[in-house]
């Protein structure tokens, strides 16, 4: 299929940079072979921009992509004040975008710019809004981290009640509108990928062969245990509901066995069914059981004013609108190209 | 229009730089403030008509014998006195009709533009040893309305009369070799310049919201803008008025930063914590993405971000600040 007479939909790349100056020049080369590739087959999408967020880099990245700069027209360098963290830096990376797609990538190579296309055919024959790289096999290639990443989203799931935890990852394709609103509304202690849920649940994702070449290479990540516990603190705070609400049951659920229990004690004394022997025993249990309850009860009253609150502070939309009208271009574009594989 | 004095001592010799400022609007005023903490001094209010062109025959000769009557006073010396050196800076921020104004409508002011123009050449004829340069105050937003991603190197590509006036101005006056020409392109721009000048769509926000009215806005929540904060307007035209560069250019000034509608609305609703009451109306282009480059940015531009641009709006909104004073 050939295009003239549109504005192409435009593809907007997002890479928050700590350490990547040995794979800078590499991932620039390969998004330029992309962006040729689009040109060449006259595709109705283009690649218009990348955005490197400096994170206050440790090596030395900034010359690196300073020097990528003047080479390549489409990137962008945003530099961040102090180092924010990978969730912070791809927030501030989204917000200035203005790309149809956003693709948020890695800057170690482990998400290879090769692997957009099986991202963007899979989110336009599905109309999803966001797309996931999922690792096909173990990504660190150590037993521990991949276990532990693993077993780290089924705890997540169960505790948040988000289904797309365990498909959760950097390297992500999002349809620009809500990219840019979830980025818009996140605050430091809000997930990302919380906050992309509140704007969709067309989520899908595809298998890749993604490896973390670094730390196979050298044992080195970017991630340790305290930033692993701090982003398990974020995703649950930014899914408050699920862990907030089962302390109001519990608060529910003391309050409505007390009421049992203590009518069973008011009768027993009535009745007779049980001697105890102690006097004052029935009343002072029917007492302790009714105000326990019923402080468990006005807490869980409590609890869900703040989830409301909370989530409100967090900027969780009443609505959001969406169109998804142009992805019928590039569908069309992917059918008729007989090398795509649209199954 | 307001004209403006500084004077400077180098050693016996006096010299001085006058700013001429036709149009006292959003940035007009923003940047009369701004010369005010240069040093500058208002020297004059004069009345400059739009519709009558009559009556500009006379406020035209006000205003030069103005000028020349300043320039004496300072140089001691003839305005035709080859030793008298002045800088001398016409300011076009006029735009009597907004966005949206028709084509018979862009007539009287693109009269009046030549006019303003005109009257620069004839003072830079008179005073051939001073430097005259005119500033004028263009649309990036109407030049390059429906693009993503703009560059210094985009091609204009006008839509609507208003866009196509900014157009021919800018290649009227780049076609005056006898001045020092300065073209700045803001994109959509916003602050508050006090209740009776027309308010952009982040002071309107701010005010119906602390009111708790209504806000009807022409686009849609995913519609993606360029805003730049006046204030950071003013110190770039008053820096480059200041100093007396020779050398003619042209700017974009723009933020880098596309912002969608649904940000700009959410980081209001922080500002004045509460939310806002806002109706979207999808008409013709104005649901349209227009985002500019980080790359476009001059030399000397550092555009505030919107969050603080949006709350010292707030704080002169709030505190009925008005920019002339």
């Amino acid at each position: 299929m050939g295009t003239t007479n549109f504005e192409k939909i435009k593809l907007s790349v997002v890479i928050p940079v700590y350490s990547g100056e040995n794979y800078l020049e590499s991932l620039a080369q390969q998004l330029e072979a992309l962006r040729c590739r689009w040109k060449e087959n006259n595709a109705p999408i283009a690649l218009a921009e990348a955005v490197f967020v400096d994170d206050a880099a440790i090596d030395d990245s900034l010359t690196v992509l300073n020097f990528l700069s003047e080479r390549y027209s489409w990137i962008t360098i945003l530099s961040l004040s102090r180092n924010f963290g990978q969730h912070p830096a791809t927030e501030a990376g989204i917000l200035y975008t203005s790309g149809d797609w956003v693709i948020t990538l890695d800057e170690d190579l482990q998400h290879p710019p090769e692997l957009i296309e099986s991202l963007l055919i899979k989110a336009v024959t599905e109309q999803c809004d966001i797309v996931y790289a999922n690792p096909q096999h173990a990504v660190h290639q150590n037993l521990i981290r991949d276990w532990g990443s693993l077993y780290y989203k089924r705890i997540m799931t169960s505790l948040a009640g988000v289904k797309s935890i365990p498909y959760i990852n950097s390297f992500r394709l999002i349809r620009g509108t809500i990219a840019r609103a979830a980025a818009s509304v996140c605050s430091h202690a809000t997930y990302l990928d919380i906050a992309l849920t509140w704007f969709t649940e067309r989520i899908g994702f595809i298998r890749a062969d993604l490896r973390d070449q670094r730390l196979i290479n050298s044992g080195k990540s970017g991630y340790n245990l305290r930033k692993l516990l701090s982003h398990a603190r974020r995703m649950i705070l930014s899914t408050q509901t699920k862990s907030l609400r089962i302390g109001g049951l519990l608060g529910f659920s003391a309050f409505i066995i007390s009421l049992a229990y203590g009518s069973y004690i008011f009768l027993n004394v009535y009745f007779k069914w049980v001697d105890t022997g102690i006097k004052g025993w029935a009343s002072l249990v029917v007492i302790i059981l009714f105000l326990g309850g019923m402080s468990l009860l006005l807490i869980s009253v409590v609890i869900e004013y703040i989830s409301i609150i909370l989530l409100h502070t967090q900027g969780k939309p009443t609505f959001f609108v969406v169109d998804r009208s142009t992805d019928k271009l590039l569908f069309d574009y992917y059918t008729d190209r007989k090398d795509a594989d649209l199954s | 229009m307001l004209i403006f004095l500084k004077c400077h001592d180098i050693g016996k010799q006096k010299k001085s730089s006058i700013v001429a400022i036709f149009g006292i609007g959003l940035i007009g005023s923003c940047l009369a403030r701004t010369l005010k903490q240069y040093q500058y001094e208002t020297a004059y209010n004069l009345p400059f008509s739009w519709q009558h062109s009559s009556h500009r025959i006379i406020e035209k000769e006000d205003i030069k014998y103005c000028i020349r009557r300043i320039s004496n006073n300072v140089n001691g010396t003839a305005f035709h006195d080859a030793d008298s050196q002045c800088r001398i800076d016409f300011v076009w921020s006029a735009g009597k009709g907004g966005f949206d104004i028709k084509q018979n409508d862009t007539t009287p002011e693109m009269d009046s533009f030549s006019e303003v123009l005109e009257m620069a050449l004839a003072v830079s004829r008179e005073n051939p040893s001073s430097q005259v340069g005119f500033h004028m105050v263009s649309s990036a937003g109407g030049l390059f309305e429906g693009q993503r991603n703009v560059e210094i190197a985009s091609e204009p590509s006008p839509r609507r009369p208003y866009a196509i006036m900014k157009l021919a101005q800018e290649n009227i006056l780049n076609d005056c070799d006898g001045l020092v020409r300065f073209i700045y392109q803001p994109t959509s721009v916003y602050g508050f310049a006090g209740l009776n000048r027309r308010m952009g769509l982040i002071p309107t926000l701010l005010w119906n919201g602390s009111k708790n009215k209504v806000s009807t806005i022409f686009g849609a929540p995913e519609t993606l803008r360029d805003y730049v904060w006046v204030g950071d307007i003013g110190n770039f035209m008053a820096g480059m008025i200041s100093s007396k560069t020779s050398v003619s250019n042209r700017f974009i000034l723009a933020s880098g930063k596309p912002s969608a509608l649904f940000e700009v609305v959410n980081r209001i609703e922080n500002t004045l914590n509460k939310k806002l009451f806002c109706h979207y109306i999808k008409s013709g282009g104005n649901a349209e993405h227009n985002t500019f480059s980080p790359k476009t940015h001059p030399v000397g531009w550092n555009p505030l971000d919107m969050e603080t641009g949006i709350r010292k709006t707030h704080n002169g909104i709030a505190t009925g600040f008005d920019y002339i004073q």
